[in-house]
C-alpha cells in the first residue's frame, strides 16, 4: 500500500519538474510565428496551432502535482485554526466532493478522448492537426489527480488513526504557499522533505 | 424548483465547502457535478470535459503561462527588484510611499501584460516581504497589490478586453485605448487613498528614517532601472498596436523581452530559465484548474436558468437608464464574487447588450465599466483570481484571511473610480477618439 502511495506521489512530483519545460516550445513556436510572418513573409501553417496543442497538455497535467504539494488554493479562515487531526477529519468528510468532480472528469474525459482516438480526430485548419494526443491528456490528468487524491485520503486516515505520515509518501502535509521555489532560489521542487515538523 | 431557490442552494453550498477548507477548484467542480446531475441527469456531465477541452485549446488562455513566465523571469533576473529599489529610493521618505511605489510598478506591469496575475505574482514576491519588513500593515500592503494587479486587464494589452470585443463586436483597438485613462485614474485614486490613510495613521506604513533615505545622486542613478521594463512595454504594446501580433503572440514577445532583460542584467543561465519555468507551471496549474472548474460552474449555472433570472431582474427597472446601468453593475459585482470573468461575460452580455443599445449607452464606455467590475471581481472574496495568485506567492505567515480582509477599502476606492467614469465618460472616451479619429 505504502509503496503504491509513494510511487504515485513521486510520479506526480516528477511530472511537475519535466512538464515545466513545455513553456519553451510554446514560447518559441509563437515567436517563430510572428517572425515567419513579418521577417520571412511566409507564415507557417502549423506553428500557432502546435503551440496551442502543447499548451492544452501543459495546462492540465500538473493537477496531481499541485495536490501532492498542497498547492490547490483553499480558504483557511476556519480550516487554518484546526488541529492537524481535525483538518484530516474535515478533509475526509469533504473528500466525496473532490472524488465526484475528478471521477466524472476522468469518465467524461475518457469518453471524448477515446472518441477522438478512434477516429484519429484532426482539426479543421489547413494543417489538419491531430487533436487526439492533447485530448488524451484530459483523462490522463484526471487519473493522476484522482490517484493523488486517494493517496491524500489514505494519509488523512492515517493521521486520524495517529499513525505516522511521511511526506515522501503522502505529499506535503503542512499548509504552505503554493509556489515554494519562488522564495528559495537555490532549492527547486525538492523542498517536499522539510515541510513537516 | 424555481431558479431563485436553486441559485440560493447553488451558491450556499459553495460557501459551506469553501469555509470547510476544500480547495476552490474541487468545490466549484464538485458542486457543478451535483447540480448538473439534478438538472439534466448524467447526460449533463459531458459539459465538464467539453468545457475543459474548450479552455485547453483557447489561444487566448495560452497567454496566461507566457505572461506569468515573463513576470517570474523579471523577478528572478533582478529587473523587477531594481525597479522596486528605485521606487524605494524615491518614495521611501513618504508615509505609505513603498505601497505607492508598488502600485506604480503595477501600472508598468499592466502595460506589458494582459492578465492581472503578472503584477500580483511579481509584487507579491518582491514588494510584499520588503513592505512587511519595513513595518507596513499587512492589509494595506496586500490590498495595494491586489488592487494594482487588477489593472493588468484594464490597461492595454488585456486578454479580457479581447474576449469582450469578440462577444460584442466593438473595436478592440478602441477598447484598449479607452482603458488608458481609467487605468491612470484608478492609479491616482489608490495612491491618494494610501497617502491620506497613512498621513492620518502613520503606524500603518512608516516613512524610512532620515538616515536611510537616498540622496539625489542615488535617486537619479536608480532611474536606469526603468529602462528595461519600458523597453518591454514598448515592444509588447508596439507589436499589438502596430498590428504585428495578437495579444497572445505579444505575450511571447514579452517573454523574449524578459529573457533579453535577464541577459542585460547578467543573470541569464539555464538555472534561472528552469526555476522560472517550474514556478510558472505551478502558478498556471493553480489558475487553470480553478478556471476549468469555474467554467463548469458557470455552465451549470446557465443550465439552471441563470439567464432568465438575470433577464427577470432587468425587466421593469425603476430609474430609467441610470437605474438600468446601476442594476447591471450591481449584478456584475455580485457575480464577480463567485464566478470567473469569462463565465460572467458569457452569462450576462447576451442580456445586457440589448439594454445598453436600448438606452443609447456608448458600448466602449460600457465595456470599460464592465472590465473594471471584472477587476473588482478579481479581488472580491471568495473567488477572485488575484487573491489566488497572491496566496500562491505570499510568504508564510500571510493567511487567506489576511488577503480577504485587505481588499475592502480598495474595492470601495475602485468603485469610486467607476462612479467618476460614469459621471465623466470622457475619462475613458478621450483616448480612443484621439487615436482613431
Amino acid at each position: 500500500m505504502q509503496a503504491v502511495a509513494r510511487a504515485v506521489t513521486r510520479l506526480n512530483l516528477w511530472i511537475g519538474k519535466w512538464a515545466a519545460l513545455a513553456i519553451f516550445p510554446i514560447f518559441i513556436l509563437l515567436l517563430c510565428d510572428v517572425a515567419l510572418r513579418y521577417v520571412v513573409g511566409r507564415p507557417a501553417i502549423w506553428t500557432a496551432e502546435l503551440a496551442v496543442l502543447i499548451f492544452g497538455a501543459y495546462a492540465v497535467i500538473a493537477g496531481g502535482n499541485l495536490l501532492a504539494r498542497r498547492g490547490h488554493v483553499n480558504v483557511d479562515i476556519v480550516y487554518g485554526t484546526l488541529s492537524r487531526r481535525r483538518k484530516a477529519l474535515v478533509d475526509i468528510a469533504t473528500w466525496p466532493l473532490f472524488m465526484l468532480f475528478v471521477a466524472v472528469l476522468l469518465w467524461q474525459g475518457w469518453e471524448i478522448a477515446s472518441d477522438s482516438l478512434a477516429t484519429l480526430e484532426r482539426s479543421n485548419s489547413v494543417w489538419k492537426a491531430p487533436l487526439w494526443p492533447t485530448k488524451l491528456f484530459i483523462p490522463l490528468a484526471a487519473a493522476l489527480l484522482l490517484a493523488q487524491g486517494v493517496v491524500r485520503l489514505y494519509g488523512d486516515i492515517r493521521v486520524v488513526l495517529g499513525l505516522p505520515v511521511d511526506e515522501a509518501t503522502f505529499g506535503r502535509q503542512e499548509e504552505e504557499p503554493a509556489v515554494v521555489s519562488i522564495h528559495s532560489h537555490e532549492t527547486s521542487s525538492r523542498s517536499g522533505k522539510e515541510g513537516g515538523k | 424548483m424555481s431558479v431563485e431557490l436553486l441559485t440560493l442552494l447553488f451558491f450556499g453550498s459553495l460557501f459551506v465547502f469553501v469555509l470547510l477548507g476544500t480547495p476552490l477548484a474541487f468545490v466549484l467542480g464538485g458542486v457543478s457535478v451535483v447540480f448538473l446531475y439534478f438538472e439534466m441527469g448524467t447526460i449533463g456531465f459531458y459539459l465538464l470535459s467539453s468545457k475543459m477541452w474548450e479552455a485547453m485549446h483557447d489561444p487566448m488562455l495560452m497567454a496566461i503561462p507566457l505572461f506569468v513566465y515573463m513576470a517570474t523571469l523579471l523577478e528572478k533576473s533582478g529587473v523587477a527588484g531594481d525597479l522596486y529599489d528605485m521606487m524605494h529610493q524615491w518614495w521611501g521618505g513618504v508615509r505609505g510611499g513603498l505601497a505607492i511605489g508598488t502600485v506604480m510598478i503595477c501600472v508598468i506591469f499592466a502595460a506589458m501584460s494582459g492578465i492581472s496575475g503578472a503584477a500580483v505574482v511579481t509584487m507579491g514576491t518582491i514588494a510584499l516581504p520588503k513592505m512587511l519588513e519595513r513595518g507596513y500593515d499587512k492589509k494595506l500592503a496586500l490590498g495595494a497589490i491586489n488592487a494594482g494587479g487588477g489593472w493588468g486587464i484594464l490597461i492595454p494589452p488585456s486578454i479580457l478586453m479581447v474576449l469582450f470585443s469578440l462577444l460584442t463586436e466593438v473595436s478592440v483597438g478602441r477598447l484598449f485605448a479607452a482603458g488608458i485613462g481609467p487605468g491612470l485614474l484608478l492609479f491616482a485614486l489608490v495612491s491618494a487613498y494610501i497617502l491620506i490613510r497613512c498621513f492620518f495613521q502613520p503606524a500603518l506604513a512608516p516613512a524610512l528614517p532620515v538616515s536611510e533615505r537616498a540622496d539625489w545622486g542615488t535617486k537619479f542613478r536608480s532611474l536606469k532601472a526603468v529602462i528595461l521594463p519600458i523597453l518591454i512595454v514598448l515592444s509588447v504594446l508596439g507589436a499589438i498596436f502596430g498590428g504585428f501580433a495578437t495579444p497572445t503572440e505579444a505575450a511571447a514577445i514579452g517573454v523574449f523581452g524578459a529573457i533579453v532583460a535577464t541577459a542585460a542584467n547578467g543573470r541569464l543561465s539555464a538555472g534561472i530559465l528552469m526555476q522560472s519555468a517550474v514556478s510558472t507551471l505551478q502558478l498556471t496549474a493553480l489558475i487553470m484548474w480553478i478556471l476549468f472548474a469555474a467554467h463548469a460552474f458557470s455552465t451549470a449555472y446557465t443550465a439552471l436558468g441563470a439567464q432568465s433570472l438575470i433577464q427577470d431582474l432587468m425587466s421593469d427597472l425603476p430609474g430609467g437608464r441610470w437605474g438600468a446601468l446601476l442594476m447591471m453593475l450591481s449584478t456584475l459585482f455580485i457575480l464577480g464574487m463567485v464566478l470567473d470573468p469569462v463565465g460572467i461575460m458569457l452569462i450576462t452580455l447576451p442580456v445586457f447588450l440589448p439594454i445598453v443599445q436600448a438606452h443609447g449607452f456608448d458600448p466602449i464606455w460600457f465595456g470599460i465599466l464592465f472590465i473594471i467590475m471584472m477587476e473588482v471581481g478579481y479581488m472580491t472574496p471568495p473567488f477572485g483570481f488575484n487573491l489566488f495568485y497572491l496566496r500562491g506567492v505570499a510568504p508564510p505567515g500571510v493567511t487567506m484571511g489576511d488577503i480577504y480582509g485587505s481588499v475592502i477599502p480598495y474595492v470601495l476606492v475602485t468603485l469610486l473610480g467607476v462612479a467618476l467614469i460614469m459621471i465623466f465618460p470622457e475619462i475613458a472616451l478621450y483616448a480612443p477618439r484621439l487615436f482613431f479619429n
